[in-house]
């Protein structure tokens, strides 16, 4: 039996500047509504990947709905229910979606602090190239297990 | 400049391969400087983050 | 980064200046030529009050004198406001203009009968203007207005980007050691931990103190703890301020000069230039849609990289799944239920019989029991089969794309070389040039002996102290375990001891780390610059944070090297800084050949000029030093030469360019 299913993902009230403040660096260019409603839900995303990389999760003080769930495409729900089947271990928590949208949330929260730390700590236009490195040495270390 | 980098979080780990609930406690400490900027009752929840994870390591036996 | 302009207005010997660092070539190299006096050492003076609000560079002379130019005062009336404004231009490698402006009003009293400026208010602005031209300007929060400059050029690390001659000849003569951790401890951006660091401990003194008071003697103990702790605490203050004044050890005279020199101006456009400038203006344009392109798609595989474990899982519990028969194979439900229909296999195009027609019923069933997750699950399983592929084509696609990016840069700079050729045909050469004074510099021997001395006693003063600490803290220990109510907190203070053990192994691997990053980067650097390569084997930074420069002899020879070896080793140290430190900001020298003589001269201009191709440069010379195999070096490669020139009645300083 499946649990209701959350129609929002959440952030922290106090995240919300911070996400502000990565959308200048990362996501440049004009941003108009349906763009913004994009460019938010990657930023989730790439927050909550950041927060998986670093095994970093905190649970949020103060929730502020953030995304709604018809912005999330199939491909980002796959995305956030392996994240719940790698933490529990188990393919069962997809019966709990709450379960597994706070999940996502958690590793975000943490994330979100950590990408702003790194951004912030270097030249405008730095982090990127920070990326890239990243993502390079991560894709030399999973090369021979595709 | 008070900001969290990931070469910070990654070494705390690495040192305390065998005693995570340390690393658990200082991230948690890290968080809390960079979440409350400026005067804020540190006091007050450093104490009470030192009570809880003593009691979460006598509760699991933590060497 | 680079410094695009620099703009000052009643700032000291300048009323009013605008100098502008165009890049004319691959080499961002600038120079200017000055006699003692004119303000070279100010324009430093000028960049740092602008962005930092101080001017850590002035002549004792210059401390004596307001900020606002001495001229402008002169022509102001009694109650007339003066405007001192310095303005900083940055241009970032995204072609982005970060503004920094920063202002102070004069008003002008009478004292003594004569004019004397008073300072009235001081502003501090930041304007952004990105590549397309829109413009942001921040002035509000003076912490986000300072985080402005603190992410270009951090003021705790700005030593490494403005020096003089002296310093370049000089860091690796005092205090080794504690310059190379300084500048080390300053990249890592450490701070959070310390100031853990620091809060448990002080939570710590404050349980040993409850602890304290349970029982005397645990208090007795617990205090002389304190007063010991408190005397190191102390002792390392004064062993830090000791280190400041060593390093702080110099002063310099200044000798006022007059050089004459006069340039042509520059002007005109042509045809070529415009329709050059076009094409520049267009290939911009499909530049930064490419770095767009790049942007979108690194992001996108970030998601799937870094969650390629969860991912990995995932398809791993779905394969192992299946093979335990938990889940039931794909099967197409709306096949069967065509195939039951048509009472026809689509497949083979046979009719079905009774049997068939009973085991495609089965088989809707299983379908029809199916549940959504296991729906999800082949979803899921498909869409990560795909991000397999995907992630298998990241290398190519990136690097594609990088490649165009570089392509279109390339482009962008060969056009910007054909514009400057242009610009130089027209250019007019009629320049005249003047030999010019001496210059003297002194700084502070004794002041430096003494501390040096002091610093000695010190360090193992606080050796001693430790020493006793460790005993102190074993006795306390002790005691604690013996009085049981006490037991609870002991268990506290052992945690906190344990964590403050973590805290500082931590700060140690990371300014290990950093210090092996920069061991290997200022080694790699310093051998690519050094002329005499065959002298030296190796650069080496102990873990002491000691500097080695081995010669191929195999001694450490940094104390007997020239001048120019110096220069070229603490070049290469700060480059590296830089590289590790992420922050490539440009570097402003001081007269780089004020310590330097003979034929190493030339070699370390010719080190500038090489540097320059990849980092901005701007350098600062007497007419003594810029002597003409000096020049001819410089001028080979440099975009600008200024020459700053005073007026007759010492008041101003204008700036000519060549």
């Amino acid at each position: 039996m499946m649990s209701k299913v959350p129609d929002r993902l959440y952030i922290d009230e106090n995240d919300r500047k911070l996400y502000d403040e990565v959308i200048v660096e990362i996501f440049r260019g004009k941003i108009g509504d349906e763009e913004k409603r994009w460019e938010r839900k990657d930023q989730f995303l790439l927050a909550m990947a950041i927060g998986f990389k670093n095994e970093v999760r905190r649970p949020l003080k103060k929730k502020e709905g953030f995304i709604r769930k018809e912005y999330l495409k199939p491909e980002d729900k796959a995305l956030i229910n392996a994240i719940a089947i790698y933490d529990t271990g188990s393919i069962e928590v997809l019966l709990d979606k709450q379960k597994v949208f706070s999940i996502a949330e958690e590793y975000a929260h943490a994330g979100i602090r950590i990408l702003h730390g790194e951004i912030k700590s270097g030249e405008p236009g730095s982090y990127l190239k920070k990326l890239e490195k990243d993502l390079f040495e991560k894709y030399k270390g999973l090369k021979n297990r595709l | 400049m008070t900001q969290i980098n990931e070469r910070i979080l990654n070494c705390i780990k690495n040192i305390c391969k065998d005693k995570p609930l340390i690393a658990e406690f200082l991230v948690d400490l890290i968080y809390e400087e960079v979440e409350n900027p400026g005067l804020w009752k540190w006091r007050e929840v450093y104490r009470k983050k030192i009570m809880q994870f003593l009691e979460q390591r006598e509760g699991f036996n933590e060497v | 980064m680079r410094f695009e302009k620099i703009v000052l207005k009643n700032y000291r010997q300048f009323r009013d200046v605008e100098i502008t660092f165009d890049k004319k070539s691959s080499n961002d190299l600038h120079i200017f030529v000055g006699v003692m006096g004119t303000g070279k050492t100010n324009l430093l003076n000028a960049i740092c009050w602008c962005l930092y609000g101080d001017e850590p560079y002035l002549s004792k002379d210059s401390q004596q004198l307001p900020r606002v130019n001495l001229k402008a005062v002169e022509d102001a009336k009694l109650g007339e406001n003066i405007q001192v404004c310095v303005e900083v231009w940055i241009e970032t490698e995204e072609r982005n203009k970060y503004i920094y402006r920063r202002r102070e009003n004069f008003r002008i009293y009478e004292e003594n009968g004569k004019p004397a400026p008073h300072s009235q208010t001081e502003s501090f602005e930041v304007e952004y203007i990105d590549e397309e031209g829109n413009m942001k300007i921040f002035g509000d929060v003076k912490e986000e207005l300072q985080s402005y400059v603190e992410r270009f050029l951090p003021k705790s690390i700005r030593e490494f980007f403005f020096f003089d001659g002296e310093r370049l000849d000089r860091y690796f003569k005092e205090a080794t050691a504690e310059n190379v951790r300084h500048a080390i401890f300053k990249i890592s951006q450490l701070d959070i931990l310390d100031r853990v660091s620091e809060r448990i401990d002080k939570i710590l003194s404050e349980i040993r103190r409850e602890a304290g008071k349970i029982n005397p003697r645990i208090e007795e103990t617990r205090e002389k703890l304190e007063q010991k702790e408190n005397a190191l605490k102390e002792i390392i203050r004064m062993i830090g301020e000791c280190k400041e004044q060593i390093k702080r050890a110099k002063t310099k005279i200044e000798e006022l000069r007059e050089e004459i020199a006069r340039l042509p101006d520059v002007d005109a456009l042509e045809d070529e230039r415009t329709r050059l400038k076009s094409k520049y203006k267009e290939k911009i344009s499909f530049l930064n849609e490419k770095i767009k392109e790049k942007r979108s798609l690194l992001i996108d595989y970030s998601k799937t990289i870094l969650l390629w474990p969860a991912i990995e899982k995932t398809l791993k519990i779905i394969e192992d799944k299946r093979k335990n028969k938990e889940i039931p194979p794909r099967i197409n439900k709306d096949m069967l239920e065509e195939i039951l229909k048509e009472q026809i296999c689509v497949i083979c195009g046979r009719p079905l019989d009774e049997e068939s027609k009973h085991h495609v019923t089965e088989l809707i069933k299983e379908v029809k029991i199916t549940s959504e997750t296991v729906q999800e699950l082949y979803r899921m399983e498909e869409f990560f089969s795909q991000v397999k592929e995907q992630i298998k084509a990241f290398e190519d696609r990136i690097r594609k794309l990088t490649e165009e990016i570089r392509q279109y840069e390339r482009d962008l700079e060969e056009i910007n070389k054909k514009i400057s050729e242009i610009d130089k045909e027209l250019l007019g050469r009629d320049q005249q040039r003047t030999r010019e004074l001496h210059e003297k510099l002194s700084y502070w021997e004794e002041i430096y002996e003494t501390n040096e001395q002091r610093l000695g006693m010190l360090n193992s003063q606080a050796k001693n102290l430790e020493k006793e600490l460790d005993e102190l803290n074993k006795q306390l220990d002790k005691e604690l375990k013996m009085e049981n109510q006490a037991e609870k907190l002991k268990r506290q203070i052992d945690f906190c001891k344990e964590a403050l053990q973590v805290l500082r192994k931590t700060k140690d691997s990371i300014m290990t780390q950093i210090r092996e990053e920069i061991h290997r980067k200022t080694r790699e650097i310093f051998f690519n610059l050094i002329w005499k390569k065959a002298t030296f084997s190796d650069v080496i930074i102990q873990p002491d944070y000691s500097i080695a420069l081995i010669h191929q002899m195999g001694y450490d020879c940094l104390g007997t090297i020239s001048g120019g070896e110096r220069e070229t080793l603490t070049l290469a140290f700060t480059l590296a800084l830089h590289e590790v430190s992420g922050f490539n900001c440009p570097i402003i020298v001081d007269r780089p050949l004020a310590m330097v003589s003979g034929p190493p001269r030339k070699n370390i201009v010719n080190i500038f000029s090489k540097v320059s191709n990849g980092k901005q440069i701007i350098l600062f010379f007497t007419p003594d030093d810029y002597s003409h195999d000096i020049s001819e070096i410089l001028e080979r490669t440099a975009s600008n030469k200024f020459d700053l020139k005073m007026s007759k009645d010492e008041r101003e300083t204008s700036i000519e360019v060549k």
